[in-house]
């Protein structure tokens, strides 16, 4: 039996500027009208207003400000997407609790959503300043079963998608910093760590985890991150609906993987992609453990690797480390 | 991605700290069937000037080729073509300016398999042709090998404990190390059972598709 507030807030977001008749929900539901009007009032104590009229019905007024899960769940499947959401509070990291909820062996795909992180994490553990004032963190988790070189261009692919997705929500210049950070006006949006564990050749599980900065405010953030960071909420000067702004996110995640697993992004990839690159034709420095690369950034080759130009002529393709924006070129 | 009907937060005018739910914004979710969810468009990206895609190169070549002509000429605002072709066996030339076309410089700078040479070669040894679950010979080693090219990593960050290190028992499904590729972080399982002899690669270092990482007593 589906959950009785995933109904219920299905059938209020559907409706929308339209009440819904409590005694056809109750009857929907096969619960009493004032078993309706309780669950109302829990909701309430979430976050939630909803008008009520005599004769006509409940109307959804406000959403909580805050992630909630079965909000999310209905807004996800009014477009098709059926998808389970786990919300928590507070987590070390939504990717660790994906991960923990993969060995326990729970059905893909799956969400796991929290308000704030202890020890939100980048790559190579570094760390995602995850306060609890209306940013998403989030991770999505899949069971792809195929082989890993299959999968090599999937996180630049996803990392493309939510560029586009936020760019015709919010009509904001978001570009991609390769491989896959999205920025606006060379301040981070948002931030994606894609890990995965491989068997005997098949990428078994893959979680991507999502650090967008929606209702935050940069300014109040740490020296460290405050002039390198943005939010919507800054660049819009407005704040955002939050739980519609991350099913949105979480809608694009799992559309973009399907798409991806099927085949369908390849046709359009390169051409997509040198529209969204940032760093295209800019100076840039790639750094890894042993070597560092500077030159001009000539876009990405069919692996997905950067191709840096040096003043040396060649055209070198780097495959992991740090890329930064440099003003000035290194004299060889 | 999300099509713009579906959730259309750009005119959502007047939302005080807490967001309220903007009616008029929204009405295209009062009816799912009249606005289904769509797959991704990507329609939002501005064009910037004209780019060449492959198919349109190859239908220019081969007009080239049936009119026997040597040599093409485009040009148009921010984008310039030209294509010179000889009837013997050398290869085209391609000149564009603007918008480059497709890769075509992939193939020429794909260092890779040399990455390991200079930087942390010395440590590389010299691919091990026998089947990598070697179980029946009892002191020839097992090695764990690369499933993918990317960067080797022995620990989560650059600050813990490497996930395993020499003499340490692994089972099967023990995490051994990470592979990053195109920035998956990939956590490889040792696939068998046995005490870990050596490691053969070092931390950062780039690894190939099949390279041995760690050697193995069953």
């Amino acid at each position: 039996m589906p959950h009785i507030d995933k109904t219920i807030l299905k059938s209020l977001i559907e409706e929308r500027s339209d009440f819904v008749s409590g005694s056809q929900l109750a009857g929907e539901l096969g619960i009493s009208r004032v078993g309706i009007w309780a669950r109302l009032e829990k909701l309430r104590a979430r976050g939630f207003a909803f008008e009520a009229v005599r004769h006509r019905g409940y109307r959804l007024v406000e959403e909580p400000s805050g992630p909630h899960d079965r909000l999310l769940e209905s807004y996800l499947e009014l477009w098709g997407i059926d998808m389970p959401v786990y919300c928590h509070e507070r987590i070390d990291s939504t990717n660790s609790e994906a991960q923990r909820l993969l060995a326990a062996g729970t059905g893909t795909p799956f969400v796991v959503v929290a308000a704030a992180q202890d020890s939100g994490r980048g790559r190579l553990g570094r760390s995602w300043y995850s306060p609890s004032e209306g940013n998403l963190y989030a991770s999505v988790a899949f069971r792809p079963g195929l082989p890993p070189g299959r999968m090599q261009l999937i996180t630049l692919w996803l990392g493309l998608s939510l560029c586009a997705g936020l760019r015709g929500e919010f009509g904001l210049n978001v570009g991609i910093k390769w491989p896959n950070d999205l920025v606006i006006n060379g301040r981070k949006l948002a931030g994606i760590l894609t890990e995965a564990r491989v068997d005997s050749d098949l990428m078994r599980d893959l979680t991507f985890g999502v650090g967008l900065n929606i209702n935050g405010d940069p300014s109040q953030w740490p020296a460290e991150v405050s002039g390198i960071a943005t939010s919507l909420r800054r660049e819009l000067r407005e704040a955002v609906p939050f739980n519609k702004c991350a099913a949105c996110v979480l809608a694009s995640i799992h559309t973009a993987y399907r798409d991806f697993t099927a085949g369908r992004h390849e046709e359009r990839f390169a051409d997509l992609w040198k529209q969204a690159d940032v760093l295209l034709g800019k100076q840039v420095e790639a750094r890894s453990k042993h070597q560092s690369i500077a030159g001009t950034a000539s876009g990405i080759d069919d692996s997905g690797a950067l191709l840096i130009k040096t003043d040396s002529g060649n055209t070198v393709a780097v495959r992991a480390g740090d890329v930064s924006l440099g003003t000035n070129p290194v004299s060889a | 991605m999300t099509p713009a009907s579906i959730c259309k937060l750009r005119n959502h005018k007047g939302i005080a700290a807490r967001p309220k739910i903007d009616l008029g914004s929204c009405r295209e979710l009062a009816n799912p069937a009249a606005a289904p969810w769509k797959p991704p468009t990507y329609d939002h990206f501005q064009p910037k000037g004209h780019t060449l895609d492959l198919k349109e190169f190859k239908t220019i070549v081969d007009v080239m080729k049936r009119a026997d002509l040597t040599e093409f000429e485009i040009e148009e605002e921010g984008f310039k073509l030209r294509i010179k072709r000889s009837t013997g066996r050398e290869s085209p030339t391609i000149v564009t300016t603007g918008n480059p076309p497709f890769p075509m410089m992939g193939g020429a700078a794909n260092p890779s398999y040399q990455a390991s040479g200079p930087e942390g070669g010395e440590s590389t040894p010299p691919p091990d042709q026998q089947p990598a679950q070697g179980a029946k010979q009892e002191n020839a080693g097992v090695y764990v090998r690369s499933p993918m090219v990317g960067t080797f990593y022995r620990s989560p960050s650059p600050d813990s404990a490497p996930y395993v290190d020499t003499g340490d028992s692994v089972q099967a499904d023990t995490v051994v190390c990470i592979i990053e590729a195109m920035k998956v972080m990939n956590e490889i399982q040792a696939e068998a059972k046995g005490r870990v002899v050596e490691c053969l690669v070092e931390n950062g270092s780039s690894v190939e598709y099949d390279q041995p990482l760690f050697k193995l007593k069953p």
